[in-house]
Order: structure tokens, then C-alpha cells, then sequence
């Protein structure tokens, strides 16, 4: 046979032999898919091993304001469909079988984890999640003390669809929300880690129609601890040198005073004394006086009063946060373990980190510099 | 197919004895067969020996031939008959004519001097043939190029004549070196084509090889340059354009200067250039009117526009159909509102669109001028408009279409913007089986055929691959033509360098000291 013919009819045999793989003609069209953007997950009250999934499913001719008819005016922008199952795989089957269109979760934005999940539970779950092709890695993930359903069915203000709440807050990270936005691969990286436990920002109904994402929900492995308030999410973030745009109000003797941050760092740095390792974190703040003290004067004394509440206070809500973290959560979110097997993975191997974790001492040491007196317009 | 040295050439025949009835015999029993075929018998003066004129109505100068011609043989009438043997020599030294002016002694050769507009005067008794250039036929005149417009360059095309294309470019480019080979190329049609070039510049080997293939060509006809073309290049069966074709006669100057050698052909407003690469395609005379920084930012809007006519329908139908997970969450839901409630699926709208298009197009090409904008109008905004309101299409598709419609007309040369539409289809066949994937694939296979290409033995990518970094200042962007000192390596010319080294700044003139010294004297 000639060369080329015989290289054209490898090159036909090739493209025939590419027809014939699966995934090239299950193509699903946009409007033939009932798209997936949040998706919710609660324990099964009739049966302890259950899950029930709540699927957000926008009507896409009604949430889409671009559409005639759209924004809301001739019905509803999203439902949300229940399924049960033990595993994720059946719940998800179960909704399908209640929704006509084929559920794709490409598209998905965010999940909503309940508190009350079991472990085990919410490791079948997230094996689940990692298994499904479908499911992307960009996912967001939140946690609620609530039911994840109650989360996924509010319909908030400014946004069509509640799942894309959960986009916009976690995407605006500058925003001033106290909590640190976290996706599923994050959530997989830090469990997978030794030495280093996932949290996921908690999101609650505050009222009826609208959501609040203030503090973290913390795991040590798939076991759900506790809740970090305002304060000690707060304490969290200047740990892991995550600065938000956010105003401290502190109380100097010249009156009450607001501070701007505008960029913070912390570096981490191992020591032993004697065989305990001992950690220290240099907490650096640079903020703006956003409200002065005393209107009038605000000299360089009152500046410096204002720079030494600022650190007292940031102080305290890391320690607070360390405190809690290391007594009554005993997870350590703050990947000081991860750095110790760094740095010392022969120390690491020879010690449980989650049992001496929470004797283990750390020293933060915070500084704060007031740059300027705040843009007065 | 015959070579000759200048465009009054011959072919070989019959021998003349120099008695008139066996040329009138000849004639006659051949090209006289046809109603355009004219002689006439005439006598060079009343003492004069008889002579006869030969050539077809309409392609000669009857007023030359009558003043330049024949008023000067009738005088010498008496002198011919003296030594009528030599009666040819005598009268190509004597005829006033600036016309190009042959002997020779062979029918056949005189026949097709006759048939490439020559006139024959044949003297009684001498055994020499005269063929009188003075040829004179109806022709266009030089016009505005109407497929490669320019804002600022010069506004002269190539017309069917190829003497005038000839002067065109000789115009541009007195240099003495610039050569013009001519030769003929069909068995019927006879057609002249020149191979011009600069010697001591293009590279020989390219010369050889073009003359080379162009004596190989054996067949009846030429219709035009393009023929020639689908002989020329080294892969005959791409869809990709191998040799770049122009109707700018300052655009052949360029090709000219930067080594490359042009074909011209009789009859064929256009011409072609070899070797040529891709990026020969994406250059046009604006690029070289404008400012640098102008000319760059035209090419990288070309660069769009290329990306968007091949990429375009072809990631429309990957997103939308296969790989829905790849859209921004917000564009996915919108998609889907658009095409709610649609009949077709995406491969067969764009199928639908894409195909309505190409028709639009052709039928806006063929009809007359005011007519085709109607077509443009009536097709693209009354159809359109109608067959989304009829819910039959996405208003989504026809914004693609139409991007990869304009996008597809920033491509300065139409032979390159045939292959990438062709090559859109390819793509779109593919999205739709395998999705982005299906895209990256094709693009392998693509650009690994385009790096296979080669036009007389020189890579269809260059100079970006195999990259020649030093020639990429005239490729995506212009570099100003300060820096563009060397001609394009790829080519190999035998004379490397296009400009001398310039020195920036010039001294600035003292304008002040030059007005004091004025007015003081």
C-alpha cells in the first residue's frame, strides 16, 4: 500500500475510533439540563446514616433578567428539589427522578453543609463530591447550625438565585465579611494535610429573606467541632496574614477612635525550649485612622495611643482564637503542625500533633504602625 | 510552451523561399481561414517590387503601419529592387518605426508573430519576413485595485495588459538588475508569462526552480495567473494559498526588494510572488503607509480577527454543547434562557447560520453592485432578524455569526480566508464530537500541517517557526523601517542588507541662529 494512503486511512481509523468513545454523544444541550447552582446537605431525621440533598435549580427563563419576561415577573427564578439516600450518588438519583431536565452539577457554585452531620456522613459525602467528574474543585463550600435546605430556599435580596449570594460574597474577597471564602479543594488540601485541619465560613438565615456569612465552622477530619465567632474568625485571619478591609473601632483616652487596615502579615517561626517546640507569629498591621480620636488634635501622642489600642486589640482576638482553637476545639486550623513537619518532620513523625496540640505554646507578637491619619476629603 | 528572450518571440516551421503565392498559400491554408484575417497586396512604390501585409483586424496600429511602416518602405521602394535577396535587411534598417522589428524565414514563426498581434510585411523575391511590432488592441486602463484597497498607498492595479504590468513594476524599481524572463505557456493559448526578479539579489535557486516548473507545465489554456499557481507550489493539494497574489504593482515592488521573484501573465490582472510564507498573507501596502505603531496595532487587529474567523463557531458549539461546565455561571444560564425553547441543536444552527451567510455572501458577489448591498441588507438584517423572531435561532448565534463574518473580512488576501473558512468547518466538526478538546486536537493537526507546508523550499511558518528572531520586526507588529535593516533570512537572498544603520537623533536645526543670520545680511 502507498505511504499516504495508508496514512489516510489510519487518520479515518483513528477519527472512526473516536466517534465510538462515550461522553461524545451523551452532548446534552444548555436547555436540556436543569443546571445545578447550590446544593445542600442535612442528616436524614427518619434514618441516621440518611442524607437528604437539596438541589437549587434556577428556571433559567425567569432568572435570567435579560429575557423578556424574566426577573421574576411571571414566576419563580429557582425551586429547590429534595432527594434521600445514603450515599450522595442515590440522593442525587433520587432528585432526578423528580426533575425532567438531566441535573448537571458543572455549574454549581456553592454547597451548604449542615452542623449536624455525623462524620461519617459527611465523609461519604465529600468522597462523593470528589468522585463526581461533574462536581468542580472551584466549588464554595459554607456551613449552617441550620438546615442546609432553609439556606438554599431563601431568597435573598439584590441576587435572583441564593447560590449566587454565596458567589458574590466569597468572590469579593476584599468585602468586609469576617470570614475567609473556601473551596472544596481547599477544604480537601487542608484535611489531607497532616498537620492541618479544614474550616468553612458560616452561613445562617438572619431573617427571613436574607443570609449572614460571619464566622467559620471547624473540622478536625470530617468530625465537625464548633463555630468561631466574629472576634475569633477575626483573630484567625490576622493569623493567616489575610487582610480584609475591615475598621477596628478601639477605645484610646482621648476618645474612641476607628482604624483602617490595609494590609497585615504573619510569619510563623519555630524555636525549642527543651523537646517542645514553641511557635511564634509576627502579626505586622499597617492601617489608617479612619476616625480620629480627638478631632481637633490628633497629634502624634494620639496616634500612637491609637497604634497601641490597635495592637491590644488585635492581641486579644488572636488569643482568643488560640485559645479556643487549642482548648475546646483541639483542631489546629492554623497549619502550625504543617509547618513543624516542614520544617522538622523527624520531630512530626514522633509525636501525635492533634494530642499535643493543644499544650503546644504560641507567641503572638503583634505590631501595628498607623500610616496615616485617613483620606479626609 | 516556448522560451524566448523578449516578448516578440516565435516558434519554429516551414521555410520561406521568398516566392509571395507560397506565403499567400500558407496563410491562407492556416489563419486565414478566419474572418478576422486580413492581407493585403501592396507594391513599395511605383518602381518598387510587390509586397504583402499580414496581420489580424483589430490588433495592430493601422496608422503606424501606414506612417511608420509603409510611407518609409514606399520611398525605398526603387533601392529594394536593386538587391531584392536582401530586400529585409535593407528595410529593417531604413523603417523610422520604434517598433520592435524581426526577421526570419520561417512561416510558421511569422504565423505566430501574426497571432500575437505582429504585422507581417513580406517582400516578393526576398526570402526574409518582416514581423513589425506595432501591435495596438483594445485595453483597460489602469484602475483602483478592487480586491486590496489602501488608505494612503498608491492607487494603481495591474491591468490584463502585460506590457503595461510590466512598466507598473519597472516604474517602482529602475534598478538595471531587474530582470524579466518571458515565456509562453500553453499550446493553445500561448500566453506570455514574465518571471521577474533582481539579479544579485532574489536567491538563483528560486529563479531556477520557477522557470523550471513553469517550462514543465504542459497544457492547452492559461486563464489567468491562478492557473499557474495550482502548477507552481510545492504541495498541490492544501487548501492554504502557497504563493501570495496581489494586483499592486508597489506590493510586487516590495516582493521585488525583499528578494522574492513575481510572475506576471498576459491577460491576468494579478500576480504572484514566490516563495511565500503565511504571514506574506496578513502584510498589505497599508502597513507600510502608516506609522509603526498604526501599522502594529492593523496587523494585531488582523491577529483578531483570524483567531475569531477560525475559533469562534467552533468554541460556541464546544461550550454550549459539549463542555457547558467551562461557561461563567452567570453566561450558562443565559445561554440557556436564549435557547429555551429552541427546535435546533447548536451544530445545526450554526450550520443553518453559517451556511445562510455563505450565500449572502456569494449572491451579494455575483449580483451588480447596488443590487448586492440590498442582498446585504435583505439577507443579513431582514432574514436574521426574522428567523429569531421566529424562535428558529438564538439571538446568541447570530451575534457569533456575524462576529466571525467581519472577522473573517480583516484577512487582506481572500485566497488565505478561503482556507481558514475551510478550515472553521473542520473545527466546528470537531467541537461538536469532542468538544474543547476536539478544538485543541484540530489546532495540532492544523498548525502541524501548516509547519509541513513549504513554498519553493521554504518553511510556510517562517520566520516564527523555525523562529528567525531577527525577523519578526515585520511579522505581528511593524517595526519602524529604521529597524528593519536586514531582508527576511528565510528567503536568502544574496544581498542581505536592505538599509544602513541610521542614527537617531538627527541634529536639530538652529532655526533662530539661521533667521539672525538672514535678516543681519
Amino acid at each position: 500500500m502507498r505511504p499516504r494512503l495508508r496514512k489516510g486511512l489510519a487518520l479515518l481509523l483513528l477519527l472512526t475510533a473516536g466517534l465510538s468513545l462515550s461522553g461524545c454523544w451523551d452532548n446534552r444541550e444548555p436547555q436540556l439540563r436543569a443546571y445545578v447552582l447550590g446544593m445542600g446537605i442535612d442528616p436524614d431525621p427518619d434514618d441516621d446514616q440518611g442524607l437528604i440533598l437539596s438541589l437549587q435549580l434556577p428556571v433559567p427563563s425567569a432568572a435570567n433578567p435579560g429575557k423578556p419576561g424574566g426577573g421574576g415577573a411571571h414566576g419563580q427564578e429557582y425551586f429547590v428539589v429534595q432527594g434521600r439516600g445514603r450515599s450522595l450518588a442515590t440522593a442525587m438519583q433520587d432528585a432526578q427522578d423528580r426533575v425532567s431536565r438531566e441535573l448537571f452539577f458543572g455549574q454549581m457554585r456553592a454547597v451548604v453543609l449542615s452542623s449536624t452531620l455525623q462524620p461519617s456522613q459527611a465523609e461519604r459525602v465529600f468522597t462523593s463530591m470528589r468522585a463526581n467528574p461533574d462536581v468542580e474543585d472551584t466549588v464554595y463550600l459554607a456551613i449552617t447550625s441550620g438546615r442546609a435546605f432553609d439556606a438554599l430556599s431563601t431568597k435573598v435580596k439584590l441576587e435572583p438565585l441564593p447560590a449566587l449570594y454565596f458567589n458574590s460574597v466569597f468572590e469579593a474577597v476584599r468585602r468586609m465579611t469576617i470570614a475567609d471564602p473556601v473551596q472544596f479543594w481547599q477544604f480537601w488540601r487542608a484535611d489531607k494535610t497532616s498537620g492541618w485541619e479544614p474550616v468553612i465560613p458560616r452561613v445562617e438565615q438572619s431573617q427571613r429573606d436574607s443570609l449572614e456569612v460571619r464566622g467559620m465552622g471547624v473540622y478536625h477530619g470530617y468530625e465537625f467541632r464548633g463555630f468561631l465567632d466574629g472576634e475569633e474568625t477575626q483573630g484567625f485571619l490576622w493569623l493567616q496574614g489575610k487582610t480584609r478591609s475591615r475598621s477596628l473601632v478601639v477605645e484610646t483616652p482621648s476618645g474612641i477612635s476607628a482604624v483602617r487596615s490595609l494590609g497585615s502579615t504573619a510569619r510563623t517561626s519555630i524555636r525549642f525550649e527543651g523537646n517542645q517546640p514553641v511557635f511564634r507569629v509576627d502579626i505586622a498591621l499597617h492601617g489608617e485612622v479612619s476616625l480620629p480620636p480627638n478631632q481637633q488634635t490628633g497629634g502624634a501622642r494620639e496616634l500612637e495611643e491609637v497604634a497601641q489600642a490597635t495592637q491590644d486589640r488585635v492581641r486579644d482576638q488572636v488569643e482568643a482564637v488560640l485559645t479556643r482553637a487549642q482548648e475546646e476545639l483541639r483542631a489546629d486550623i492554623f497549619g502550625f503542625g504543617k509547618r513543624l513537619f516542614y520544617h522538622h518532620p523527624r520531630y512530626f513523625a514522633g509525636v501525635d500533633w492533634s494530642e499535643i496540640f493543644p499544650t503546644v505554646k504560641i507567641e503572638p507578637v503583634v505590631k501595628v504602625s498607623i500610616l496615616r491619619k485617613g483620606a479626609i476629603h | 510552451m516556448t522560451e524566448g528572450g523578449d516578448l516578440v518571440g516565435a516558434g519554429a516551421g516551414a521555410e520561406y523561399s521568398g516566392d509571395l503565392a507560397q506565403a499567400r498559400q500558407f496563410f491562407q491554408g492556416r489563419i486565414g481561414q478566419s474572418s478576422d484575417f486580413r492581407y493585403r497586396n501592396i507594391r513599395l512604390g511605383p518602381k518598387g517590387p510587390a509586397a504583402m501585409l499580414v496581420y489580424l483586424e483589430g490588433m495592430i496600429d493601422g496608422t503606424a503601419v501606414d506612417e511608420q511602416i509603409l510611407q518609409p518602405a514606399m520611398q525605398n521602394g526603387p533601392a529594394l529592387v536593386q538587391d531584392l535577396p536582401n530586400a529585409a535587411r535593407t528595410l529593417e534598417q531604413s523603417l523610422t518605426s520604434r517598433a520592435a522589428v524581426r526577421r526570419t524565414s520561417d512561416l510558421r514563426k511569422a504565423e505566430r508573430g501574426v497571432l500575437d498581434a505582429q504585422t507581417c510585411l513580406i517582400v516578393d523575391g526576398c526570402p526574409e519576413l518582416l514581423l513589425l511590432g506595432v501591435q495596438k488592441f483594445p485595453q483597460r486602463a489602469i484602475e483602483k485595485p478592487s480586491t486590496e484597497h489602501s488608505v494612503r498607498g498608491s492607487r494603481e492595479a495591474f491591468t490584463e495588459v502585460l506590457m503595461t504590468n510590466l512598466t507598473l513594476v519597472r516604474r517602482r524599481v529602475k534598478d538595471p538588475n531587474l530582470r524579466v524572463k518571458a515565456l509562453q505557456v500553453g499550446s493553445r493559448s500561448q500566453t506570455w508569462v514574465a518571471v521577474c526578479y533582481i539579479e544579485k539579489l532574489t536567491n538563483p535557486a528560486v529563479v531556477e526552480e520557477v522557470l523550471r516548473r513553469l517550462k514543465r507545465i504542459r497544457i492547452d489554456g492559461l486563464q489567468g495567473v491562478q492557473t499557474l499557481e495550482e502548477f507552481l507550489v510545492d504541495h498541490p493539494s492544501t487548501p492554504f494559498p502557497l504563493l501570495r497574489s496581489t494586483e499592486r504593482p508597489d506590493e510586487v515592488a516590495r516582493q521585488l526588494l525583499s528578494g522574492k521573484v513575481v510572475i506576471l501573465a498576459d491577460n491576468s490582472p494579478f500576480s504572484l510572488s514566490a516563495p511565500s510564507v503565511l504571514l506574506d498573507f496578513y502584510q498589505t501596502m497599508d502597513d507600510y503607509h502608516f506609522g509603526f505603531w498604526g501599522a502594529s496595532m492593523i496587523r494585531l487587529v488582523r491577529f483578531i480577527g483570524w483567531l475569531l474567523t477560525l475559533y469562534l463557531p467552533a468554541v460556541y458549539i464546544a461550550l454550549i454543547a459539549v463542555n457547558p461546565e467551562m461557561l461563567p455561571h452567570k453566561l450558562a444560564l443565559t445561554v440557556a434562557a436564549a435557547r429555551e425553547g429552541l427546535p435546533f441543536p447548536p451544530i445545526m444552527e450554526v450550520l443553518v447560520i453559517e451556511v445562510l451567510l455563505e450565500l449572502i455572501r456569494e449572491a451579494a458577489l455575483r449580483l451588480p453592485q447596488p443590487l448586492g448591498t440590498t442582498i446585504g441588507v435583505v439577507g443579513g438584517i431582514v432574514v436574521g432578524e426574522a428567523i429569531v423572531s421566529a424562535g428558529l435561532i438564538s439571538p446568541l448565534m447570530i451575534i457569533f455569526a456575524a462576529t466571525t463574518m467581519l472577522a473573517s473580512f480583516t484577512s487582506p488576501t481572500l485566497d488565505v480566508n478561503f482556507a481558514w473558512r475551510l478550515m472553521k468547518w473542520l473545527l466546528i466538526a470537531l467541537a461538536q464530537v469532542f468538544g474543547l478538546m476536539g478544538i485543541i486536537v484540530g489546532s495540532v493537526v492544523l498548525f502541524g500541517h501548516l509547519a509541513a507546508l513549504t513554498s519553493f523550499g521554504v518553511p510556510y511558518l517562517a520566520p516564527v517557526a523555525p523562529l528567525t528572531k531577527e525577523d519578526l520586526g515585520d511579522t505581528i507588529v511593524r517595526l519602524p523601517y529604521w529597524a528593519l535593516r536586514f531582508r527576511p533570512r528565510h528567503l536568502r537572498p544574496l544581498d542581505r542588507r536592505r538599509a544602513a544603520a541610521y542614527d537617531h537623533p538627527v541634529q536639530t536645526p538652529d532655526l533662530e541662529g539661521a533667521q539672525r543670520e538672514g535678516e543681519e545680511r
